[in-house]
């Protein structure tokens, strides 16, 4: 490990509610961490405009990390939007921003990220858009996420005209189609998507996943997704029966997490094991070379952080 | 508040197909058997299953909702307490439209004169009207901080509505003016008022210790349950919330939403229990059976829930609530949704009803309990509950329980009877393992009188399926289409079958309706022999075709082409276009010609400029297909010899194959469509024929077998070409063969790899050496000639080959 090249960690937040609590301010010092990645809202379609929605609540000022506002606009944005309405939207997000951005720092914004699972029907919308705020930030930095189907398929989804991309390494297969995989990141079709990384013609940093959720599915085969639980907490077994390694029963109905479940439901949960990370970070490293500098986690909450010490998420 | 989450699922629904297009219904893929408007109590209609819209009853993607209970409530308390002598409409324009003013002169004057028409009641001017005067003008006071508005404090972006906000000494300020009213007023129904307007102000203001101050001390000592004091305490309800009270909030909620017609809604909205104990607070904080009851509904409402755990829950505390019956209902829909899901291409089914198995150990479970109900001598609506039981043996494929409890029901509620004549009926349908005459008459008899359409429907769906099984492919087939359901795949199964079964003599009745489905034409057989002759025409066997194009009128016609215009105010008039191809005759001369490129919009003469096929006297200007085929049968022997001839009709040939394959002019010729455009579900370039997956009948259509076989005209120009001594000859086969070896360049992409032959960034293949040799081969060979130069001018690809030399 003689020669691994330094990375500077930072984290996506991804709350509503903004305040960073002790256990989880001892976590960015340690890790030396210089960047927060914060939403401010999503933009979605309502009655045809479109609407900014769950607008983050700032409860504390931060004075100690670069803040970059991040901002998850729905591909049907970009889908119901015209040329005009594209120029309008990129005006009222500056301004929203603008209006948060002052709430939660006094640093100078040195940089915005937009999330869009965009695809080959929206991309000129969205580049287009890309460009208006571009137009909006001449001093500063515009960067995206970018999805693993859009690093493999970027001759039809196109490059988004920025400055950097963040690939999310994450979301490989579908949760709700309940398959042994794992969902949030499963290695093996993860390096499939990364076949041709090196040639992606953008400065990339990495988000690797430390969220969990559990897949809950009911008896007529209906699922919903409940975020933050692991299978670590379903050890009661009055309430759960273990069918094969993350998947269990319910047994009674009881709340989890302020959610209902009944008996009959089937729950699969899903979380990241230091190795799976250890993993993708090789994986990216043999196909980026030293190319990247930036691990970016999603995300800081205190009971993802819980189950990764300081120690390994430097390692990563 | 809830905690928005929508970006963090977004990024796990990319993977998700969209089939959420403007005019899916969710509510119309499946068959909806079970009649949920036999829920006891009609308020509870919003509450009815649903997939499309939150509220049943609500406006869906087609803009069309159900007639909603348009009763205003308020306005009919107030109706009463003025002893029915104002007009509901004039009480709106006192209520809600009258300016605080308008009142205040009233008030001031003790007198209706220069009072507005519709304010000048002599009711007003009694004790207690000038009391609710009096309270109206405070009313109207409080009415702006509790209105909502879309003005927006922090920035101009449109975020919905949001309530003006009210500062501390504004509220003091009313609540003292309420206060002194409440004091001051001697009708107990006003004071009711007052004191709701004061909850609601303290609650909306964010003065929640205020609101629940002003309900105990204002509103209980009235001790009047009537609709203001539920109002009242659904504010008080709000107020607890927000002091994260949760369990008596809601307990709270579950009595307004018990005890109001105008409120649920907004009930259901607010309720939120995160955890068992508050859950189990806020049922023992519940006064009545009934409202412990709406406490279950509250909770498991819910599409995800488990409907049979809300209905043990309700059965425990009131087993003769019509909330038990919603939330049997529910969930009875629920599992239609799953088993009786509209067989489609996307959901191959060869069961119905259709459950995996822990589908069915739930049905199972449910089963068990409505079983217990039933016997249960306490339970008053014995004869829904048997419906209920009959329907769900209906759904677990137990036909005979299923019939004979439903033929037992005794009601003499209509929709109760007709629940289980439906259930009986649909239940007998399941039970058939063959449908024979006796059968078909039954189900004509039944439908002589019957119009249900989602039992017929449901009916024809199993019918279909068992013809399909029993071999009667051709009622199978007429169960759901007509002639047109084949022109994309002229199965030949399916056309004998019909054949036979319109030579029937001695139909059923049951048999001759089936008949009528195919009620376009006169002479059905006629269609059909000429469906027969082009299967053949299709698979390129020309005598066999020709035999069964003999036995069709040369008359026969039956697709249209129309051309729309439009007047100036933008009203559509279609004609009918004279003269063009009609599904068996009109067919142009020029399905044996070529141009160098041809446009799908271009007219005839235009895309066909090339005259080679008049060489051949014997090819009309205009054919049928029994005249096609005649052709056909000639050019190709021609072609087999040797000489100028052969390779012209090898030359017009190629043509023909070329022009009627996926993506020459005559496209539509094969698949029976009048023109040649919008199609392209059709048009692809792949050979692999659509079919559908163990489809349950032919609901779905009978899929798609192509016509894109473009090897064929290759070769034939090809042959062409080498058979000919004219060099403009020559360069015309060999080009357009090199049309042909683009698409078959296409069709391998799309059959192994799509997108891997060519990305929208990178047109190379398209005209790189590699891929097009011919052009390599027009170019070396026959420069020359004066086909080369119209290609050089009026062929892209062309030129870019030249151009770049890859």
């Amino acid at each position: 490990m003689a020669c691994q090249q330094h990375k500077d960690i930072a984290f996506y937040y991804w709350e509503t509610n903004y305040r960073i609590t002790p256990f989880e301010q001892r976590y960015l010092d340690s890790l030396d961490v210089q960047k927060l990645y914060v939403r401010f809202f999503d933009v979605m379609i309502q009655n045809g405009n479109a609407v900014p929605v769950g607008t983050l609540q700032v409860q504390e000022k931060n004075i100690q990390h670069q803040i970059i506002p991040v901002v998850f606009i729905t591909n049907e944005t970009f889908q119901t939007l015209n040329k005009k309405e594209i120029e309008k939207l990129a005006e009222n997000i500056r301004r929203k921003i603008a209006l948060i951005y002052p709430t939660i720092t006094d640093k100078e914004m040195k940089e915005i990220q937009f999330d869009c699972d965009w695809t080959v029907s929206t991309k000129h919308n969205y580049f287009y858009f890309l460009e208006k705020m571009k137009q909006r930030y001449s001093d500063g930095k515009i960067s995206a996420t970018i999805r693993l189907h859009q690093i493999k398929d970027k001759a039809q989804t196109g490059v988004p005209p920025i400055n950097t991309g963040v690939l999310m390494y994450y979301a490989t297969t579908n949760p709700l189609e309940l398959k042994k995989r794992n969902s949030i990141l499963d290695n093996a079709i993860a390096q499939n998507y990364i076949q041709n990384i090196d040639s992606y013609p953008l400065e990339l940093a990495v988000a690797l996943p430390i969220y969990s959720w559990a897949i809950v599915e009911n008896p007529l085969g209906e699922k919903r997704l409940i975020n933050d639980i692991r299978a670590t907490e379903l050890s009661d077994t009055n309430l759960y029966q273990k069918l094969e390694p993350n998947f269990y029963l319910v047994k009674q109905d009881h709340y989890i997490k302020g959610n209902y479940l009944y008996e009959d439901f089937t729950i699969k949960t899903e979380s990241i094991t230091t190795d799976a990370l250890i993993t993708a970070q090789k994986n990216i490293s043999r196909k980026l070379k030293n190319k990247w500098k930036n691990i970016l986690y999603f995300q800081i909450d205190s009971t993802n952080l819980t189950h990764y010490s300081v120690q390994d998420l430097k390692a990563i | 508040m809830k905690k928005y989450f929508l970006s963090f699922l977004f990024i796990a629904t990319q993977y998700i197909p969209s089939i959420a297009c403007a005019w899916y219904s969710e509510d119309a893929s499946y068959y909806n058997l079970f009649n949920q408007e036999m829920v006891s109590d009609k308020s509870l209609t919003p509450f009815y299953l649903t997939y499309d819209v939150t509220f049943y009853g609500d406006a869906g993607f087609d803009g069309e909702g159900i007639e909603k209970d348009s009763t205003d409530y308020n306005i009919a308390e107030w109706k009463k307490f003025f002893n029915n002598q104002v007009s509901i409409k004039d009480l709106k324009y006192l209520v809600y439209q009258s300016k605080a003013e308008e009142l205040t002169a009233i008030l001031n004057k003790k007198t209706l004169q220069g009072a507005s028409l519709k304010l000048s009641k002599s009711i007003y001017l009694s004790e207690k009207g000038l009391e609710a005067l009096q309270y109206l003008v405070f009313a109207k006071k409080c009415e702006e901080f509790a209105n909502a508005t879309e003005e927006n404090a922090d920035d101009s972006w449109y975020y919905g509505s949001i309530r003006k906000k009210m500062t501390k000494p504004q509220f003091m300020a009313t609540a003292k003016d309420g206060n002194t009213l409440y004091a001051t007023t001697k009708d107990v129904d006003i004071k009711l008022r007052i004191a709701y307007q004061l909850v609601r102000l303290s609650h909306y203001g964010g003065f929640n210790d205020d609101a629940v101050r002003y309900f105990n001390t204002y509103v209980v000592p009235l001790k009047q349950k009537s609709l203001l004091y539920y109002y009242a305490l659904e504010q008080k309800a709000g107020a607890l919330y927000n002091q994260k009270k949760y369990a008596e909030a809601g307990a709270n909620f579950a009595t307004v939403f018990h005890h109001t017609m105008d409120r649920k809604i907004q009930c259901y909205a607010s309720f939120r229990i995160s955890n068992q104990m508050n859950f189990d607070k806020s049922i023992a904080l519940c006064k009545t059976a009934d409202e412990k009851a709406a406490l279950y509904v509250l909770r498991g409402f819910n599409k995800f829930s488990n409907g049979l755990s809300e209905m043990k829950n309700i059965y425990a505390v009131a087993p003769n609530s019509a909330y038990l019956e919603l939330m049997a209902c529910r969930t009875l829909l629920q599992m239609e949704h799953t088993a009786f899901i509209i067989p489609n291409e996307y959901q191959p089914s060869s069961t119905f009803p259709l459950m995996d198995a822990k589908g069915k150990l739930f049905l199972q479970k449910v089963i068990v309990f409505t079983e217990s109900l039933v016997k249960n001598s306490n339970i008053k609506r014995k004869d829904f509950w048997q419906a209920y039981l009959a329907h769900l043996y209906l759904l677990n494929a137990d036909y005979v329980k299923a019939k004979n409890l439903s033929d037992k029901i005794q009601s003499n509620d209509a929709q109760v009877k007709a629940q289980a004549q439906r259930t009986s009926f649909c239940a007998y349908i399941g039970s058939l393992k063959t449908i024979d005459a006796v059968a078909e008459n039954k189900i004509y008899t039944h439908y002589l009188s019957n119009k249900d359409e989602q039992e017929t429907a449901f009916v024809y769906e199993i019918v279909a399926h068992n013809y399909k099984l029993q071999k009667e492919y051709a009622k199978a087939f007429l169960c759901h289409n007509d002639f047109s359901g084949l022109y994309t795949s002229l199965n030949i199964d399916i056309i004998n079958s019909l054949i036979d079964f319109y030579k029937k003599e001695n139909k059923t009745p049951f048999e001759k309706q089936l008949a009528l489905k195919h009620d376009k034409s006169k002479n059905p057989l006629q269609e059909l022999y000429d469906l027969k002759g082009t299967y053949y025409l299709k698979k390129d066997d020309l005598n066999t075709a020709l035999t069964w194009y003999k036995k069709v009128d040369a008359n026969l016609g039956f697709l249209k082409q129309h051309e729309y215009t439009y007047d100036e105010k933008g009203n559509e008039n279609s004609i009918e276009k004279d003269g063009m191809y009609n599904g068996y005759s009109n067919i142009h001369a020029g399905i044996f010609s070529c141009a160098v490129q041809t446009y799908f919009d271009q007219t005839l003469q235009q895309s066909f400029t090339d005259k080679t096929y008049q060489s051949f006297n014997f090819i009309p200007a205009s054919m049928n297909k029994q005249e096609l085929v005649e052709v056909l049968i000639q050019l190709k022997t021609i072609a087999n010899g040797n000489g100028e001839a052969a390779a012209k009709a090898n030359f017009v040939l190629g043509n023909f194959y070329y022009n009627t394959s996926n993506w020459g002019y005559y496209r539509n010729f094969f698949y029976y469509e009048p023109d040649n455009y919008y199609l392209s579900y059709l048009y692809t370039y792949s050979t692999k024929p659509i079919v559908l997956k163990s489809a349950y009948n032919y609901n779905s259509g009978t899929g798609i077998i192509n016509t894109n076989r473009i090897q064929k005209p290759y070769d034939y120009f090809l042959l062409a070409e080498s058979k000919s001594g004219d060099n403009e000859l020559k360069a015309k086969a060999v080009f357009q063969a090199a049309k042909c070896e683009l698409d078959l360049y296409f069709e391998k992409c799309e059959d192994s790899n799509y997108g891997a032959c060519w990305t929208y960034d990178n047109y190379k293949p398209l005209y790189s050496t590699a891929t097009r040799p011919l052009f390599k081969k027009l170019k070396d060979k026959y420069s020359t000639t004066s086909y080369y130069n119209e290609v050089k001018t009026n062929c892209n690809y062309f030129k870019y080959y030249l151009k770049f030399r890859l």
